[in-house]
């Protein structure tokens, strides 16, 4: 760290520490109030939003610290609509909603809803909030269409849209809207919770007005969004001036078997850092293209779990960094590219691409191997024959995390670009018509290494409706999640399906003769049919045969890792029967490390 | 080297990206003509014209080494 | 307030991780007070020992011993719980290492995800299967049970003192089958410790069950030695009367019965403080009140409606170990007295969560703390006086404070003594989040509220969060610093139970709701009376329906009265179970609760329940204290300059609380000095006297409440 006084004077720092926490506060208050009224639980149980606070002219503030993946879209998109739309267009009582993945959202499931907040008729600041909605129409149930070739089969696309006027719902646009999802009625419900969180925003901020006014607290805000930048380039400066690159790919976009490549490349220059991705692959057919702010996201993201972990979250970290993702590659789609995907596949995929390939470069300590690097969505829908309702579910799956400097990775996480929790198996089955029969870690799969990845999940559930159309968009089917300094790879995901009465799994792709094993749309399951679904494991960090003997041990006597494999990928020979305690055999061990030592060199 | 309006119709929901960084341009952008003659750029604004040319001295000092 | 009508002692105990407090009230409002050190090892010797010195015959008139503890809290934290086996629906093994897959901060890669309390080679699975309509879908066969016997056997051959977890997927619909293992386990394996989920915490969601029945098996051996030894102390002592602990939902159980379902006392030791809290509350006639525990390293936050302490369903021992049970609502921050100061890398102040703990303790104590704290920050501010800490049992250093402080204002550029001023904002600031957040989680606006505070920093602190916060008068118990084991001598006797039912309340369904609702009232009163340490006194139950909008996935409590007067919500449907149009009003509940929580109602929607509850209570009788002289002892006033407000010195008035008398007033700035606590009356603010011996604070200009 080159900064060795504070990173600025004359202005009234405890002030600024007060006033910061207060609007996160606020933050946190409007994600309370949509968590316990939202109707889909992937925003209930899941937590699958963001809430905001913004200055006059739209510029994040603060926001809720919830999920990260929505970071981009929180930055810009309620900045891009407050200066579409015009701030003199706005109106006391006004919602504004879009999901525009052109225009700063994240892709179509995801909706924004911004709000201004008057004093005495005079603009002072906006809240807002991004939550994603279960069922947005489209080709498939569950509106995340994984072989969609454009935008228009993923769903409803609205532009910045006046969604309340002046307080009163605009019924035309409800109307469309909800017209145009499978489950209306879960929408409602959703919306009105995403309505509600703004209306607690608006008060509280009202109160910061009254105390401040709106001249006053704006000055404020302008000095959080410096402080935020100070930070940040006080961090960025601690690095050594270089240009880092790394690559990873897609493994396919759904449409056609071919992968595609992200290159990137970190130019650190003093306290600024640019991310060039522009030597990526051209925007793919299928939907794994990001939007510019998917791409920023994941280059934010990256940063943040090695550099500035503590860095208030607003607009001010965007100005020492620039991200260069030119439209048309597939870091910055073109209308009208789909891109659904981007968000929960490709954006964790650049983003351990920036912190685990390129900032491990430098920060070794602090950074980890791969996870299992891909949310998995596996969606369906269908009519529930205990009630005669349509349902439509989006359903993700937590996997392993990669070993890391410290410690082994964890089990069974979800996706590190979001924080979303499962949904447990007892709600899921009182919601939709399944039967699970095994919900459980997948044993022996963590990369090896001196500290082994984490173990991914298994879940096997059979259809009891009539019948349910099944969709996925999912990744680490072709390519395992990598190991990092000698650590081996984790293993990969799988979506496997055995017809009725049946134990002979065979892939979603070989049994339905599919063109991708991971991103499928409407296939037809039948009361019976089960579904097994495997989450990939994470890299290991480090040597295996580096690895504390004892630590083999214990993990053989868990069950996460085989004897077999302790052999195999440790060199660790146990004696004894497993009944009666097993033990380390030392000089055998010993002898065997050395073996495999020679052998690799 | 220069701002202009970004006019569009109300009913033109289609968008324009920045040319060097790929972000969204909303109601004005930023032109510069390329050194050396080249064509004309769009983009977000000056900041972007500058990235414009240290990429180039990147690129050129790259191409040398 | 009335004396206890048979004027014997009442003797409560708190026993936390450094003091063991103990109350004694007798005969006249006689008050007894002991502070002495905690004995971690025994954790019975400490009590016993503030027994002996306290005086208090055991043998002569004792009304009711009652305890507080963290033993259990102690054991799932410190991880000394029983060797435990788990036992799953087969294929559901990896419940408690799954959970539910978020994390706890969003940048932290170096986070490691919590451990479950059973490890996996002592985890079970059995073959059987319920759906979510409580039908068969695998039978539990007696081959099976045989197979599942001899495992637990197996696994726990060589254990010293194991204990069994039994917690099946969608028991709470029909708990049947965990019933049929209890009792093939009893009977095979009789003595070895057996919980079942559909008797701990009958709720869905299996992690948060399954984990909720694990911790309450692995306390299980812990307690029950605990409990076997007070009994046997107690016998020696041939002391009479009731003899409880007290549990988290605010009540008490018998010693003998504690180890029935040990999980219930987990927050006994919070538990002390926040029932006290609504006490004092009730005293002034505060109908609404946040109450603030403000010790060395953490404050406890807890809600008073209407006189009556709130509750949550979800309290985390850590991150992603949740005790699903009905528990009071209190939310733990780590701000306190030994809160550290710093500054981060942004070049912002900051205050806590790390502590300097009571050893080393703040820099001012002089025993190789060098961090600065906030108690530091209140000695360098006057509003400490380091020569009467403790009562004057223990000095302060004034210099070590300040030099502490130096580098600090060296980095903020400002002098020793606005940093000072600038770590209790800091750390006002703090609570005031959490604060807003346990308020307005609930729905509640914090304006409308008073700030009941105590522990030994409570009272410093409170005026100057009341005021940020705009909430109405700051009480100060009496005592503040013993507040917790005043708690334990006027706890209620209490039982809660919960159901799961859902039912739509549009369909005929719901038609099964009020006799469910009326037969779960009668059970818990059985409850408790088949507990009560006086029979003839009193029981009122009050039952609630937890509801929500069909699809949404969170619910809210709509109370529902029964029987007897329900004083503690505002909100109550004002009918029976019995009544014909029951659940429409039950609806008509729900919609009003969620307009005026969250801004809108969709009376379109058809409700849901989620479950039922009842709250059996017996109360405790009044207690009357007298704990200070009440008479001025004739000094003149003393005044001391103190830092009101950054560059703000004023010559603050200095009293000693034990001379003041009820009615008296006290015009801020002024500082009120007990053994135990301290109280800041900032410029602005008045403080009276109340009867209940209670300070009262509040604005000079505000009107006189009655
Ligand atoms: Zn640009």
């Amino acid at each position: 760290m080159t900064a060795t006084s504070p990173p600025f004077d004359g202005i009234d720092r405890v002030g600024l520490t007060l006033l910061y926490k207060r609007v996160r506060n606020i933050c946190d208050e409007m994600a309370f109030a949509m968590m316990r009224t939202a109707y889909s639980p992937i925003f209930s149980e899941g937590l699958d939003f963001s809430t905001l606070v913004l200055d006059r002219r739209g510029r994040l503030i603060a926001t809720a610290g919830i999920n990260p993946a929505m970071l981009g879209a929180s930055l810009y998109a309620a900045t891009w609509i407050i200066r579409e739309v015009g701030p003199e267009n706005f109106a006391d009582g006004d919602i504004f909603v879009h999901n525009d993945p052109y225009r700063g959202g994240s892709h179509l499931p995801e909706h924004m809803m911004v709000a201004p907040v008057y004093s005495d008729g005079e603009l002072a600041a906006f809240v807002g909030n991004i939550a994603h909605l279960a069922e947005i129409g489209g080709m498939a149930p569950g509106s995340f269409a994984a072989t969609a070739t454009d935008i228009f089969q993923e769903g409803l696309r609205i532009p910045p849209t006046k969604l309340f006027d002046r307080g009163e719902p605009v019924q035309d646009i409800w109307r469309i809207m909800l017209a145009n999802h499978r489950t209306p009625n879960n929408s409602w419900g959703d919306l009105h919770a995403m309505v509600g969180s703004l209306r607690v925003g608006e008060r509280r901020v009202g109160g910061l007005i009254a105390e401040r006014g709106v001249d006053g607290l704006n000055e404020a805000f302008e000095q959080i969004l410096d402080y935020a930048e100070a930070y940040m380039r006080s961090e960025i400066a601690g690095l050594p001036d270089g240009i880092y690159t790394g690559e990873d790919c897609m493994e396919d976009d759904g449409i056609s078997d071919r992968s595609y490549w992200i290159r990137s490349r970190i130019i650190v220059e003093g306290d600024e850092l640019i991310f060039d991705y522009s030597k990526s692959d051209e925007q793919a057919i299928g939907p794994i293209n990001a939007p510019y702010v998917v791409t920023l996201s994941a280059s934010l993201n990256g940063l943040l779990y090695v550099l500035a972990r503590d860095v208030p979250v607003n607009a001010g970290i965007v100005r020492p960094v620039k991200v260069v993702a030119p439209a048309g590659t597939i870091t910055c789609v073109r209308l009208p590219g789909p891109c659904v995907g981007g968000q929960t596949e490709f954006q964790p995929r650049i983003m351990e691409l920036v912190l685990g390939q390129i900032l491990s470069q430098i920060l070794p300590e602090r950074a980890a191997a791969a996870s299992g690097n891909t949310s998995l969505n596996f969606l369906f829908g269908g009519v529930d024959p205990r009630n005669g309702e349509y349902y439509a579910h989006y359903h993700f799956e937590g996997m392993g995390w990669g070993g890391r400097a410290t410690s082994d990775g964890n089990s069974a996480q979800i996706v590190p670009h979001a924080n979303c929790r499962n949904t447990p198996v007892e709600i899921f089955e009182t919601k939709w018509p399944w039967v699970h029969e095994e919900y459980s870690l997948n044993d022996d799969t963590g990369g090896a290494g001196r500290h082994r990845g984490g173990l991914g999940v298994r879940r096997v559930m059979e259809v009891e409706g009539d019948v349910i159309t099944v969709s996925a968009l999912s990744e680490r089917m072709k390519r395992s999640p990598w190991g990092l300094f000698g650590g081996h790879d984790g293993s990969r995901t799988a979506l496997e399906v055995a017809p009725e009465g049946s134990d002979a799994y065979e892939t979603f792709q070989d049994a339905f003769g599919l063109i991708s094993p991971s991103k499928f749309t409407n296939i037809r399951l039948r009361r019976g049919d089960r579904v097994r679904i495997t989450s990939p494991s994470g890299g290991g960090y480090g040597d295996p045969l580096e690895r504390d003997p004892a630590k083999v041990l214990a993990d053989v006597e868990l069950g996460f890792v085989s004897r077999v494999s302790a052999e195999s990928a440790y060199g660790v020979v146990l004696d004894g029967a497993p009944d009666d305690g097993l033990v380390v055999d030392e000089a055998a061990t010993a002898a065997l490390r050395r073996s495999m030592r020679d052998g690799v060199a | 080297m220069a701002w202009h309006e970004l006019n569009k119709n109300w009913h033109d929901t289609t968008v324009d990206y920045c040319d060097v960084c790929g972000n969204l341009l909303i109601a004005r952008y930023w032109s510069f003509i390329e050194p050396d003659g080249g064509e004309t750029r769009r983009c977000c604004d000056e900041t972007c014209e500058r990235l414009f040319g240290r990429l180039r001295r990147l690129e050129e000092s790259a191409a040398e080494s | 307030m009335s004396r206890s009508p048979n004027g014997a002692w009442r003797i409560g105990v708190d026993t936390g991780g450094t003091f063991t407090d103990l109350v004694a009230v007798g005969p006249g409002g006689e008050v007894r007070l002991q502070k002495v050190a905690s004995t971690p090892a025994e954790p019975a010797r400490a009590t016993f020992d503030a027994l002996k010195r306290s005086q208090v015959d055991p043998r002569g008139e004792v009304d009711s011993f009652i305890m507080g503890t963290t033993i259990a809290t102690n054991a799932l934290i410190q991880r000394r719980g029983a060797p435990t086996v788990l036992i799953t629906t087969a294929g559901f093994e990896d419940v408690l290492y799954i959970q539910r897959i978020d994390r706890q901060g969003l940048y932290d890669l170096q986070w490691v995800k919590a451990e479950p309390y059973v490890p996996r080679d002592r985890v079970v699975g059995v073959n059987e299967r319920i759906l979510a309509d409580g039908s068969v879908r695998t039978a539990l066969t007696g081959g099976e049970l045989d197979r599942v016997v001899d495992e637990v056997r197996r696994i726990t051959a060589g254990d010293q003192e194991p204990a069994v977890a039994v917690s099946l997927l969608f028991s709470y619909v029909n708990p049947a089958h965990e019933q049929e293992l209890a009792a093939a386990l009893q009977e095979a394996l009789g003595g070895l410790p057996v919980s079942i989920s559909s008797e701990v915490a009958p709720i869905w969601r299996e992690y948060e069950r399954s984990n909720t029945t694990a911790m309450d098996a692995y306390v299980k051996p812990i307690v029950a030695n605990f409990a076997g030894d007070l009994l046997r102390e107690l016998d020696a002592l041939e002391m009479g009367g009731w003899h409880g602990l007290l549990r988290s939902n605010g009540g008490h159980v018998a010693i003998p019965d504690a180890p029935a379902k040990p999980v219930e006392i987990v927050l006994s030791g919070l538990a002390a403080g926040m029932i006290a809290g609504a006490h004092f509350a009730r005293a002034v006639d505060s109908a609404k009140a946040v109450t603030l525990d403000m010790g060395g390293t953490s404050a406890d936050v807890g809600v008073i409606v209407d006189g009556e302490l709130q509750f949550s369903g979800l309290f985390e021992v850590e991150f992603g170990l949740p005790l699903a049970l009905p528990i009071l609502d209190v939310t733990t921050i780590g701000a306190g007295g030994g809160s550290i100061a710093s500054i981060d890398s942004g070049g912002l102040l900051k205050v806590g969560p790390e502590s300097a703990g009571a050893e080393p303790g703040p820099a001012c104590y002089g025993l190789g703390g060098e961090s600065p704290t906030v108690t530091d920050a209140n000695v360098v501010m006057g509003r400490l006086n380091p020569g009467y800490f403790l009562g004057g049992r223990m000095n302060l250093d004034a210099e070590r404070a300040r030099s502490a402080i130096d580098p600090v204002a060296d980095r903020l550029g400002l002098t020793p003594e606005d940093t000072a001023e600038a770590i209790v904002s800091v750390s006002i600031e703090n609570m005031d989040g959490a604060m807003r957040l346990v308020t307005v989680d609930r729905g509640l606006d914090y304006r409308e509220f008073d700030l009941v505070a105590y522990g030994g920093a409570g009272p410093l602190h409170a005026t100057e969060i009341a005021r940020r916060m705009g909430m109405n008068r700051v009480i100060v118990p009496p005592n503040p610093g013993l507040v917790s084991a005043y708690g334990t001598v006027i706890a209620d006797q209490r039982v809660d139970r919960r159901i799961t039912l859902v039912r739509r309340l549009d369909h005929g369904e719901s038609e099964d709701l009020p006799g469910a609702l009326s037969r779960l009232a009668d059970e818990t009163v059985a409850e408790l009376r088949s507990q009560l340490r006086r029979p003839e006194v009193p029981v009122d139950v009050t039952t609630y329906v937890a509801c929500r909008y069909l699809g949404q996935n969170y619910e809210q409590e709509i109370r529902t009265e029964f029987g007897h007067v329900d004083r503690s919500f505002e909100l109550a449907v004002p009918i029976g179970p019995e009544a014909a149009d029951f659940v429409a009003r039950l609806a008509d509940g729900y919609h009003t609760t969620h307009k005026a929580a969250y801004g809108y109602e969709m009376r379109d929607q058809p409700i849901q329940s989620v479950y039922l509850g009842a709250t059996a209570l017996s109360e405790a009788p009044e207690v009357l204290i007298r704990p200070y002289a009440g008479r001025g002892d004739g000094t003149a006033p003393v005044t001391r300059r103190v830092l009101a407000a950054a560059g703000q010195w004023v010559d603050a008035l200095i009293a000693n609380r034990d001379t003041l008398e009820v009615g008296e007033t006290l015009d801020g700035p002024a500082v009120i000095e007990e053994a135990d606590s301290t109280t800041w009356v900032p410029p602005g603010f008045r403080a009276t006297v109340h009867e209940s011996q209670c300070l009262i604070i509040a604005r000079s200009d505000a009107e006189a409440r009655p």
